[in-house]
This record gives C-alpha cells, sequence and structure tokens, in this order.
C-alpha cells in the first residue's frame, strides 16, 4: 500500500515542510527534540491541520488542500500510541482497549477486546485501570487501543521515551513482535536512532523542519547525505575534505589523506562510524595510521576510544573509536603509537 | 413563624444552580476550543456580572425585562410577567452566578489533559461523545465545586433578587430579602434567626461537598490498594 | 533602577496622603469657620423630605449667621436606630411620629424642642395615563395584578397605606397582590415603570415625577393624619446651630417652600 504526504504546516515561527513516499511498512522519523517528528505525526493523524498539501493512504485521500478536504481526526482511521500513552484514567483496561470499537455489537467488541488482551499479555488486567499498572503494561495496553480498530495506519509517537532503561529492551522486543504481525503502515517517531534502526525499514531524517535525509535504513547509515545526517544518525568522526585523485581524500580536521571508496568532485566532508575503526599490528596497510590514546570511558558493553592522530606533520585531528571489551583487553597493553585501520569500505563521503 | 424565605431560597437556589450549572459548562466547553480576540470580549461579557455590584446586575435586568421597555412590554403581552415573579428570582440568582461556574468550569476542563481529547478523537469518537464521556467524568470534581459556590452565591443574593423579584413576602422574599427587611424594621432578633439559618444551609451544602469529594478519594484508594 | 523605586514610593505616599490632609485641611476651615459662626448642622430626615429640604437648605445658604446643614437622608427607621447607637446627628426629621416617639421615650430628644413641621397626604397613584383605577375599591379588579406599597414595619409611608387599607376593609383580599418596597422612592420607580399597577406614595413624591397619575387621594379618616415631627437631638454638637435651623423649617417664609412641593401645613 502506498503512502503519499507532501505537506508544510505552521505553529507561530516553526514551520515544518514534509515530503515522503514509501510503499514499505515501517518508516522512522528521526530528529532531536523540536524538529517537527510529533507534528508530522500529528498531521497525518488529523489532529493539526497542515497550511497546504496532500497526505494519501492507498486509495483514501486524507488531507488535500486544493481539493478541500480534510477528513477529521476521526474519520482518518488511524491508530495513534501517545508518548505518555493517554490512557483513560477513568476506565478500565478493557473499556479503553474497547473504546475505538463502540461500532460493533457488545459480542464482537469483547472478543475483540479478549483477542488483543492476549496478542498483548494483559489477559490478566481487563478489570484494572491504569494507575494501577506498569510502564510497560501501560505502553501495551496504548498499542492494544491503537490496534483494537485495525487501522491502515499505525503512529507511535516516542512510544518508548517514557519507560525505564532497563525496561526498553524488553518492551522493543514485545513491540517489534507485534508490529511484526501489523499489516498496514508504521510510522515510529524517535529521537533515539538505536530504536528507529531496529524497528524500521525506512529512515526519514527532520531537522528544524526541514527533510534533510528520506532512505532506507542502510543506506542512510551506509551513506548519509550530509554531516548533519552524519551527525544526527551518530556518526562520530567527520572531517572536512577535498578530493585529492579518484578514490582519494584529504582530510582537513584529522591530517590524513585517505582512501575512500566513491569519491567524487563534490566531495565537501568525510565520515566513519566509531565502529568501523579497527586497530592492526599492520602499519603499512591502507587506511592505516598511527596514533596515540588520549583516554577511553566504557559502557556496560564496550569500550569507547578517544584517539588522536599523528597525521601528516605531527598535526593530526581527533577520532572516537569503539571496541568491544575483549577487544580492549587485547590492545590495552600494546606499545605506543598504535595504528588504526580506515575501513575504506566504511568511509563515507559527502557533498556537505 | 412563616418559612416560606426558607422554602423560597432553597427553590431559587437549587433552580438557578441547576440553570447555571448546565449553561455554564457548555459556554465553558464551547469556548475552551476556541481562539481569537473575540472570544476574549465574550468572556468579559461573561464575567461582566461578576464584576457589577448586584445592585447594578439587577437594575439593567430590570431595564431589559421591565414593562417600560420595549422586550419587557413585549413579554408582559404575552402573558410573561417577569419582575416581580418568583422566575424572576431564579433570573436574579442565574445572571449574578453564571459567571463563577463559567470561570471554574472552564478551568476544571481546560485541566482534562488534551492528549486525552485527542487519542478519543483518533478512536472515531465524534466530539459529544468525547464531552460526555471523557471531558465531562474527568472535569467533574471541578465541575462539582463550582455548583457548589453557585449555590451558595445563589443563596446570599438580594440586590439582584430585590430590584427585580421585589419584596413579595410567600412569593419572592428570599432569606437575604427577610434578613434585610427584618433589619429595616428594626425587628434583630428576626433578623438573627433567619441568618443563622442561611449560615446553616451553607454549611451543608459545603459539608456535603466535604464528605463527597472524600467518599471519591476513598474509592480511588482503594481501588489501588487492590494489587 | 533606584531612583524609579523611590520616585513611586513617594508618589504612594503623597497619593494616600492627599485625601487626610485634604480632609483635615478642610475639617480645619470647616471647623475655623463652622465654630466662628456655629454654622454646620447634620440633619438625619425622612427620605420623602429630601427635594423640599434641599431647596430649604438652599435658600438660606449664604445668610448671614445661618446655619449650613449636611443632610443624611433615610428610612425614618433606620435613622431611628442610628440615632438610638449613637450617630453624630444634631437635627432628626421623621415621616411619621412612632420614630421620634422611640427617640424621646429614650430621652435621646432635648426637651421642648420638638414640633411638627409639615404634613402630607397619602394618595393612590397609577402609572402615567392608566384609567383602570379611580377608586380605592378598583384595586380588586384583575387587571391590577401587582400593588406596591412601603413594607409598613419599617417605611412610615406604607404603615399609612395598610392603615388605610384596613379601614377600608381592602387590606386582606389584596394582600397577595402587594408588593413591599424598601422605601417611598422604590414605589414610585416600581409604579412609574409600569411593573406595578398601583401604589401608594405621599401627594408630595406623585408629584415629582410625571410618569404617574394620582389616580385618588386616601380619605383622610382612613389614616393617622401624617405629620413630620422634627427635633435636636440632646447630644447634639452644634444645639443652637439646629434650633435656628428648626425655626426656620416652621417660618412662614419656609411654609411656602414646603407647599409648592405638596406638602401641607402640619395638623394642628
Amino acid at each position: 500500500m502506498e503512502f503519499q504526504a507532501e505537506f508544510a504546516a505552521h505553529r507561530g515561527p516553526f514551520s515544518l515542510r514534509i515530503r515522503l513516499a514509501t510503499q514499505k511498512q515501517r518508516v522512522g522519523i528521526l530528529g532531536e527534540s523540536g524538529a517537527g517528528k510529533s507534528m508530522t505525526l500529528r498531521a497525518v493523524a488529523g489532529l493539526e491541520t497542515p497550511a497546504e498539501g496532500r497526505i494519501q493512504l492507498g486509495e483514501r485521500v486524507l488531507y488535500d488542500s486544493a481539493g478541500g478536504i480534510n477528513l477529521p481526526a476521526r474519520e482518518r482511521h488511524t491508530g495513534f500510541v501517545f508518548q505518555h500513552y493517554a490512557l483513560f484514567p477513568h476506565r478500565t483496561v478493557a473499556e479503553n482497549v474497547g473504546y475505538g470499537l463502540a461500532r460493533l455489537g457488545r459480542g464482537e467488541r469483547e472478543a475483540r477486546v479478549r483477542g488483543l488482551l492476549q496478542r498483548m499479555h494483559l489477559e490478566e488486567l481487563g478489570a484494572r485501570y491504569p494507575r494501577q499498572l506498569s510502564g510497560g503494561q501501560q505502553q501495551r495496553v496504548a498499542l492494544a487501543r491503537a490496534l483494537a480498530t485495525e487501522p491502515r495506519i499505525l503512529l507511535l509517537d516516542e512510544p518508548l521515551s517514557a519507560l525505564d532503561f532497563h525496561l526498553r529492551a524488553l518492551v522493543e522486543k514485545e513491540l517489534l513482535d507485534t508490529l511484526a504481525d501489523f499489516r498496514g503502515l508504521t510510522l515510529y517517531v524517535s529521537h533515539s536512532l538505536e530504536d528507529v534502526y531496529r524497528l524500521c525499514d525506512e529512515i526519514l531524517v527532520l531537522a528544524r523542519g526541514r527533510v534533510l535525509a528520506f532512505g532506507p535504513k542502510e543506506a542512510i547509515f551506509r551513506h548519509p547525505p550530509s554531516a548533519e545526517v552524519a551527525r544526527l544518525t551518530g556518526c562520530k568522526n567527520i572531517s572536512r575534505a577535498t578530493r585529492l585523485e579518484d578514490a582519494t581524500v584529504d582530510a582537513q580536521d584529522w591530517g590524513i589523506r585517505l582512501h575512500a571508496a566513491q569519491a567524487s568532485a563534490l566531495v565537501q566532508q568525510v565520515g566513519i562510524r566509531a565502529n568501523h575503526i579497527s586497530f592492526t599490528d599492520h602499519p603499512g596497510g591502507v587506511n592505516v595510521f598511527p596514533c596515540s590514546l588520549l583516554e577511553s570511558t566504557e559502557t556496560p558493553f564496550r569500550r569507547t576510544l578517544y584517539l588522536r592522530l599523528h597525521g601528516n606533520a605531527g598535526r593530526g585531528g581527533n577520532l572516537q573509536a569503539e571496541v568491544l571489551k575483549d577487544r580492549w583487553e587485547e590492545i590495552r597493553d600494546r606499545p605506543a603509537p598504535w595504528h588504526v585501520r580506515l575501513d575504506p569500505e566504511f568511509v563515507f563521503v559527502m557533498a556537505e | 413563624m412563616d418559612f416560606s424565605p426558607i422554602l423560597l431560597s432553597l427553590e431559587t437556589s437549587v433552580v438557578a444552580t441547576a440553570v447555571v450549572a448546565i449553561a455554564g459548562t457548555v459556554a465553558a466547553a464551547w469556548r475552551i476550543r476556541r481562539r481569537g480576540l473575540a472570544f476574549e470580549l465574550l468572556d468579559g461579557l461573561f464575567l461582566l456580572p461578576l464584576v457589577l455590584p448586584p445592585t447594578v446586575v439587577g437594575f439593567l435586568l430590570l431595564l431589559v425585562l421591565g414593562r417600560a421597555n420595549w422586550l419587557g412590554s413585549l413579554l408582559y403581552d404575552w402573558g410573561l410577567r417577569l419582575v416581580f415573579s418568583w422566575p424572576a428570582t431564579v433570573i436574579a440568582a442565574a445572571v449574578t452566578t453564571f459567571p463563577l461556574m463559567y470561570m471554574t468550569g472552564r478551568a476544571a476542563l481546560e485541566q482534562v489533559d488534551a492528549p486525552l481529547l485527542e487519542a478519543a478523537r483518533t478512536l472515531g469518537a465524534g466530539e459529544a461523545r468525547i464531552f460526555r464521556e471523557i471531558l465531562l467524568p474527568l472535569a467533574w470534581p471541578g465541575l462539582a465545586a463550582g455548583m457548589v459556590l453557585t449555590f451558595a452565591r445563589a443563596l446570599g443574593d438580594f440586590g439582584a433578587t430585590l430590584i427585580l423579584a421585589g419584596n413579595i413576602p410567600g412569593k419572592t422574599q428570599t432569606l437575604p430579602l427577610a434578613i434585610f427587611f427584618a433589619v429595616e424594621a428594626g425587628d434583630t432578633g428576626e433578623a438573627v434567626r433567619w441568618s443563622l439559618v442561611t449560615v446553616g444551609i451553607s454549611l451543608a451544602a459545603l459539608g456535603a461537598l466535604n464528605l463527597w469529594t472524600r467518599h471519591r478519594r476513598g474509592l480511588a484508594m482503594r481501588v489501588v490498594q487492590q494489587d | 533602577m533606584r531612583h524609579s523605586r523611590f520616585a513611586l514610593a513617594v508618589s504612594l505616599a503623597a497619593l494616600l496622603a492627599a485625601p487626610l490632609a485634604r480632609n483635615s485641611a478642610a475639617g480645619a476651615a470647616a471647623r475655623a469657620s463652622g465654630q466662628a459662626q456655629g454654622t454646620e448642622i447634620t440633619v438625619a430626615a425622612a427620605i420623602s423630605m429630601k427635594d423640599v429640604l434641599e431647596a430649604l437648605g438652599k435658600k438660606i445658604a449664604g445668610r448671614a449667621g445661618a446655619p449650613k446643614p449636611v443632610f443624611n437622608f433615610g428610612a425614618s427607621g433606620i435613622l431611628q436606630t442610628q440615632i438610638e447607637e449613637g450617630a453624630p446627628v444634631d437635627l432628626f426629621i421623621s415621616a411619621a411620629p412612632a420614630q421620634m416617639n422611640a427617640l424621646e421615650a429614650k430621652g435621646l430628644l432635648l426637651e421642648g424642642t420638638r414640633r411638627d413641621i409639615a404634613g402630607n397626604r397619602l394618595v393612590l397613584v397609577v402609572p402615567a395615563g392608566s384609567t383602570v383605577v379611580k377608586r380605592a375599591e378598583d384595586l380588586k379588579k384583575p387587571e391590577v395584578r401587582m400593588i406596591a406599597l412601603g413594607e409598613p414595619r419599617s417605611v412610615p409611608a406604607g404603615q399609612y397605606a395598610a392603615q388605610a387599607l384596613r379601614s377600608l376593609s381592602l387590606f386582606d383580599v389584596l394582600q397577595p397582590k402587594f408588593v413591599f418596597a424598601q422605601n417611598v422612592r422604590a414605589v414610585l420607580t416600581y409604579v412609574s415603570g409600569r411593573d406595578a399597577d398601583a401604589g401608594f406614595v405621599y401627594e408630595t413624591d406623585a408629584k415629582s415625577t410625571e410618569k404617574v397619575s394620582i389616580a385618588m387621594a386616601l380619605p383622610a379618616s382612613s389614616y393617622t393624619p401624617v405629620v413630620y415631627p422634627a427635633a435636636v437631638i440632646r447630644n447634639a454638637k452644634n444645639a443652637a446651630g439646629a434650633q435656628s435651623f428648626l425655626e426656620f423649617l416652621a417660618s412662614r417664609e419656609a411654609g411656602t417652600i414646603f407647599e409648592q412641593f405638596g406638602f401641607t401645613p402640619p395638623a394642628k
């Protein structure tokens, strides 16, 4: 099913321009706070009206400023999961989940609610009230409620942000399972790129109300179109660059020259992700450079290394590398200088 | 002793409170969905009776509804003799208390989380259903408090009632009027008796609200304790 | 920053102090002139005397040695209570003997100063141009829905009206139609606004507006004559001034003015 959205919306001094067409099932909308992610979802749901544009889902036109169409939210048949769930506090879990099913007969509604509660592992909780549930349970109720009406598009507004950290992985796994069964389109808004990468097929990168990039997630991550997109997708190592010859660039901030797989004349920036930097014993290889360790920090599962490249004439820049903890154990006692390898496969160049 | 002021006051206050509770809540619900200068000016009009001295409110009502003017005269010819009638006590009380209900109603409705209403919309509910099932129940504590305020103020109205409804024992002489005329007549004993009754009724209304609030809180706590 | 705050404080202080200064300056001036000539007197008087007393006050203003009356108009009952509670009044003019009798019984009057200064008549008024009511009996007609009169317990005109209606055997049958006002002016307003179909006021009130017409004068035998007693209060600050004004009120010059307003000479 095809989804097309192209619209402009304003709120005070902020303006949003969206252009998005997809046939995939899960699109992530990534951006920092204030980028316009929620506003995009709300415009699709009909909770906000754009200034102009068109939104079409399959054969249904939800909004068309030129054609005078603006379906009210209640007719758009979308499933919306709000950031803080927006569960009706004065209704039970079962009543919440069944709220959108008022048009069904009582028997059918109850059956559907029961089925959903089962699917979401909420069987025992039907008679409880939202305030009696944990964060993870509330999220499942919100999802069940959105799915109950069998919408063709599911809109998730930062569904994991309100959860405690240790719950997130668990809930994410459950979310993945649930979404796998959902046959419509899912728009997943988040500022966390891990969530977006794990759960989505395509990614839309938003900043300051503008679309910076849109495409399959591997493409966005492997070949971000701009330094800003690279940064927003978590790349820590970016340098200004100019092309020297085919496949070679001069990285000015790093003070080195390296091979890049697809350099063209338009090159302005070069980047590589922290986890694509490896350590080698062979100083003479392609894209191998001497460096020194400035400092390192650890996360529960990895080590982050802050390196200083020796560069040309000793004026090298800094790189950030990430290694697994056992790799760290192997290299930590090596004598200086260390040698890092910037795998040419994973070096990417950008035009801006 | 003639108990009619007590009965009249209760009847007037209860009816006025019922009318204002509905009118004030509907007006507040209608208003909060709209923005713009025109609506802010409308707020000024809605709140006017609260700001004006009650006597002025009564006088303005008399100007409109009195037989000396075209509307009142028209109503009179149609058989609607509002001035010096019991309905006039309700009109006077309702007009002076409307701003209270409107203000507290707005506050109560506005504190209901907007995402809840939006969620209901995405689930296919129309505005009437949202008002009935989401907005009203969640705003209820604030609305109930507004109604009690309205009742207390309606019970105590003097200036507007005197001017529009007049002092007719057994028909429009509410407790405040009875107290005033007792004082005028120099009968302080009677004035004190009526005052005590008024205080008693007000305390009873406030006490009922307190009990009911505690009951609801108790219910909520019991539900939480079920885990 | 500090300068503007200081300026604000000074302006506020000046604003608050100004009325006090004005009062004390005026008070000092007044006291000075008052003491010099013993002129200012506080007169508590029934509302129905408002227009005529103000006219009389203007008449003697500026005359050498004449007292300067400061009027407090109100319902006779309330004024009586205020005087009983010690309000600083020099001269009291009541709309009925009852209030004056009460004060006399409590010894609050200056001996020998009480006298009646005017009389009045009770009339039945209707909205200007109405012909429904020509006699008291007409009040029983169904077209007469509301009859306005003063609250008998606190308004002397209402007392007289009740008395008159009782003596005409009409009070009980007309009772459901009564609306009781807190003073005579209110009765006039009700009738002139046509919310009441008839009302009982003094002749002087009826003559003060064109919006009502007099349907009839109540027979003198049906009610106690309306007299306006006046007396100097025992604890008056300016008893001499009060006496002097009282004498003026009883003079023939004042009598002419009373008549112009519709009062009758005091019953002998």
